[in-house]
């Protein structure tokens, strides 16, 4: 028994029949109507549906003889986090919470990472960065920069998913075209729709996922970019003097994340061919892998924790390029000082202009 | 605190002093700096004006200088009309009677609905009348109150006429005649509240840094991008218009004012 198929406007998603004056699909709701291909092409995009591709998700590796004797394992009752350490690294406070941690054991049953790129920035440079992130900020209270106290700042190894994918696509996007042309009695406009479909090839590599929830993934991704070229393959050599973060979130989970950005950076960049056309937007991407692979590594990132009237601010710091993010405090008289002056000048010259133009 | 508070009270009292720059000044219709006329007749003058306004809800003004230095006399009488009428309606309606007594010019204008009363043709026979009878001879007097009653029989016969046409379409009064001072007053808040609000939004933005990726352009293989399918299909198109604002009639003619010698 064949199948019927059903055809909706792509107007106003009404049913569609076949006009037999026009010999064309016309809605019968607000009565456009359509080549045969533009309907064709429109309902075969309704039934196909969306689907996330699947990854070959195997990162990491097994630890060698007598490696993960060297690496210590502490938690945190406090907050829940786990480090670890080289056995030469003294860890006594957690770098999240800043809470005392306990010894657990030795790291055996974990992932062994693929890469690491070690600390190119000490922790003096950690400091000078932070004075020179509250500079120039007009809105930050005075007192904060002066009074702000450095209570911890600890240089630790974040573990990061880093996934790689060759994807193909299919991506498609409406679009718009408008004319406009007058005659002595009337002014028209023409709006011209389209469904433009956009097929081909992206290629990633190493795009970073936040292995650890207790660093919130928005503070991990400002720190970007960590440039692969200086990662090198991990050897426990590069732990001593430094905490490294052990993962708490999977892969399988990380992928989440990958393939949201993913999705986003291919419409983006097909969406740079649809020229010509204004009000574009995407419908719908489907997308696919041709290879897929992915590892575990360590980044290294300064963790700064700060207090200011008994409120606790986190800054991190690119132990390899030395960005420095961190949200930090309003001043609210400083907000309105600049408000109200900002408000007061261009009243006054606004008043001043149209004085001039109208009466002088 | 104290002195910022100062500082702000110093600071709004010196914007509203720029705004009595738009504050009109005691509604005043008859305006000589040459003095022409005595006291009395300037009284009896000024009423006459006044009554006009009572009846006809029309502003006219006879302004006397010395000479109108750099400044045209349309600028002028824009200046005259939009300070002394003392009120915000939209249509409000006048004329302005200008007399440079050292180039010995006379410059006439009218606004709003008056323009279409007051034609360049009404004008210049109205003042040819009062030129030649009055202000040639310096009867300044009998000169102003002639301009005051010939305003007053024009503005009577043919008001209501004009009224309907102008209920009907073309707004005459948009074109030359200055905003009210509401208008101005808003335009000005609009300005200073997008300005102040733009600036703090981006004094706000450089206090936050945290912010999450939302794609992964900067992991993109160099030269791995390949379009290999490319198609745009038409699907549907809509049409709208609007209609053409008509241009006015060659009968209806009005006035951009009118000048000349006495």
């Amino acid at each position: 028994m064949n199948t019927i198929k059903e055809y909706k406007c792509p107007c106003c998603s009404g049913a569609i029949s076949f006009d037999v004056e026009s010999q064309k699909p016309k809605c019968l709701y607000c009565d456009t109507e359509f080549e045969i291909e533009a309907l064709e092409d429109y309902n075969e995009e309704l039934s196909t549906p969306e689907k996330e591709p699947e990854w070959n998700v195997s990162p990491g590796g097994a630890w060698q003889d007598g490696e993960s004797e060297r690496i210590h394992t502490y938690s945190c009752r406090s907050c829940g986090g786990e480090i670890a350490a080289d056995e030469t690294t003294a860890a006594t406070s957690c770098p999240f919470c800043g809470n005392p941690i306990i010894f657990t054991g030795k790291m055996s049953k974990e992932l062994r990472p693929d890469l690491v790129i070690p600390f190119k920035l000490d922790k003096n440079a950690a400091k000078e960065a932070l004075k020179k992130h509250f500079k120039g900020k007009k809105l930050l209270p005075k007192a904060f920069a002066k009074e702000a106290h450095l209570d911890e700042i600890k240089g630790i190894y974040v573990p990061f998913w880093l996934f790689s994918a060759d994807t193909v696509s299919k991506t498609r996007y409406k679009g718009t075209r408008v004319s406009h042309w007058s005659d002595s009695k009337y002014n028209y406009t023409k709006t011209s729709h389209f469904s433009l479909i956009r097929g081909g090839r992206l290629d990633f590599q190493h795009i970073p996922v936040d292995a650890s929830s207790k660093i919130v993934n928005d503070l991990t991704e400002s720190l970007e970019p960590f440039y692969i070229n200086d990662a090198v393959d991990f050897e426990t050599a590069y732990l001593a003097g430094y905490l490294a973060d052990r993962y708490d979130v999977s892969a399988d989970d990380g992928i989440i994340r990958a393939n949201e950005r993913i999705k986003n950076s291919i419409i983006s960049e097909f969406e740079k061919t649809t020229v010509g056309y204004i009000g574009t937007h995407c419908t719908s991407c489907n997308y696919d892998f041709l290879d897929n692979s992915s590892k575990y590594a360590l980044f290294p990132v300064w963790l700064l924790n700060t207090s200011y009237k008994d409120k606790n601010y986190l800054f991190a710091m690119n132990g390899q390029t030395g960005k420095m993010v961190g949200d930090l405090p309003l001043d609210m008289g400083a907000f309105w000082r600049w408000f109200l002056g900002a408000f007061g000048i261009a009243f006054a010259l606004a008043s001043l202009i149209i004085y001039g133009i109208y009466f002088l | 605190m104290k002195k910022t508070i100062f500082t702000y009270l110093l600071f709004f009292a010196s914007l509203i002093t720029l705004f009595s720059i738009f504050v009109s000044a005691e509604n005043c219709r008859y305006h000589d700096e040459a003095e022409l006329l005595n006291s009395s007749q300037a009284d009896y003058l000024e009423n006459a004006l006044q009554d006009i306004y009572d009846i006809h809800k029309a502003d006219v003004f006879i302004v006397v200088v010395e000479d109108l230095g750099h400044q045209s006399a349309r600028s002028y009488a824009n200046k005259i009309f939009r300070t002394e009428t003392g009120t915000d309606d939209a249509k409000k309606s006048g004329v302005v009677l200008i007399l440079s007594m050292e180039e010995r010019d006379w410059h006439v204008y009218a606004y709003g609905i008056a323009r279409y009363i007051f034609t360049d043709q009404v004008i210049d026979s109205v003042m040819e009348v009062l030129v030649s009878d009055y202000l040639s001879k310096n009867d300044f007097y009998n000169g102003f109150i002639g301009f005051a009653n010939q305003c007053h029989a024009y503005f009577f016969r043919t008001y209501e006429r004009i009224e309907n046409e102008y209920a009907n379409g073309d707004d005459p009064s948009l074109d030359d005649t200055p905003p009210s001072m509401g208008t101005c007053i808003l335009i000005a808040l609009s300005v200073g509240l997008v300005t102040a609000i733009v600036t703090v939004s981006i004094l706000i933005s450089q206090l936050k840094s945290v912010k999450s990726a939302r794609d992964a352009s900067g992991y993109v293989k160099h030269d791995s991008f390949a379009l290999t399918e490319s198609r745009d299909i038409f699907l549907y198109s809509t049409v709208s218009r609007s209609a053409r604002s008509q241009s006015s009639s060659g009968s209806r003619s009005r006035s951009g004012g009118r000048s000349g010698k006495f």
